[in-house]
């Protein structure tokens, strides 16, 4: 994947707010598309691109306020082959491998009902890497074409 | 007879909805920790419990 060249690069920045999310993924579902990306597969780019920025923004507590997205249109020989998102805050950061998955149980209980966009967003994508420590956090997801 | 047993040995009235609910529920998460569950209905669960 490494040795793919980038052929179409958008930024955004974001500000942590309310429905924020849904620009990020309106930018995400235009790329994809003009990679002639599948609908289906389109729905699911927007909702792992959805819940990484939720997560950002609820769990981050980054001082600056904002969310750094990038989608890369990834390919060789001018062809593309797949869709790049990282999506990066200057937060706390946090460590993935210690991450423990909710009980469905103790959720019901709890007033705090969601915990699951790790979960969903790996299943979504197809590679998803996580670079998180005390400069921020950086969440990388790819789809194939 | 069956009431004058009952009488007897005070046979408890078995929950069958709160069980029915805890073995989905269990049933359910043994699922999602298995990774059993599509994306899609841990996302819809996951709206679903936030209202």
């Amino acid at each position: 994947m490494s040795a793919d060249a980038v052929l179409r690069e958008v930024t955004l920045t974001l500000p942590m707010s309310a429905d924020m999310e849904v620009q990020a993924s309106q930018s995400a579902s235009a790329l994809a598309r003009s990679i002639a990306m599948s609908p289906e597969k389109i729905d699911e780019v927007r909702l792992a691109v959805v819940e990484a920025c939720i997560n950002a923004f609820e769990h981050s507590h980054a001082d600056d306020g904002r969310v750094d997205i990038t989608f890369s249109v990834l390919g060789r020989d001018d062809e593309p082959h797949s869709l790049e998102i990282r999506v990066h805050d200057t937060g706390i950061g946090f460590a993935p491998e210690t991450l423990v998955e909710p009980m469905i149980a103790d959720k019901l209980k709890s007033n705090r009902k969601r915990g699951w966009g790790l979960k969903i967003i790996r299943g979504l994508m197809d590679e998803v890497e996580i670079d998180s420590g005390g400069h921020g956090t950086t969440v990388v997801m790819r789809k194939l074409r | 007879m069956v009431e004058f047993a009952k009488k007897l040995v005070a046979v408890p009235e078995i929950p069958m909805q709160w069980l029915a609910v805890a073995g989905t529920v269990t049933g359910f998460g043994w699922l999602l920790l298995q990774d059993r569950i599509h994306p899609l209905v841990v996302y819809c669960m996951q709206l679903y419990l936030s209202f």
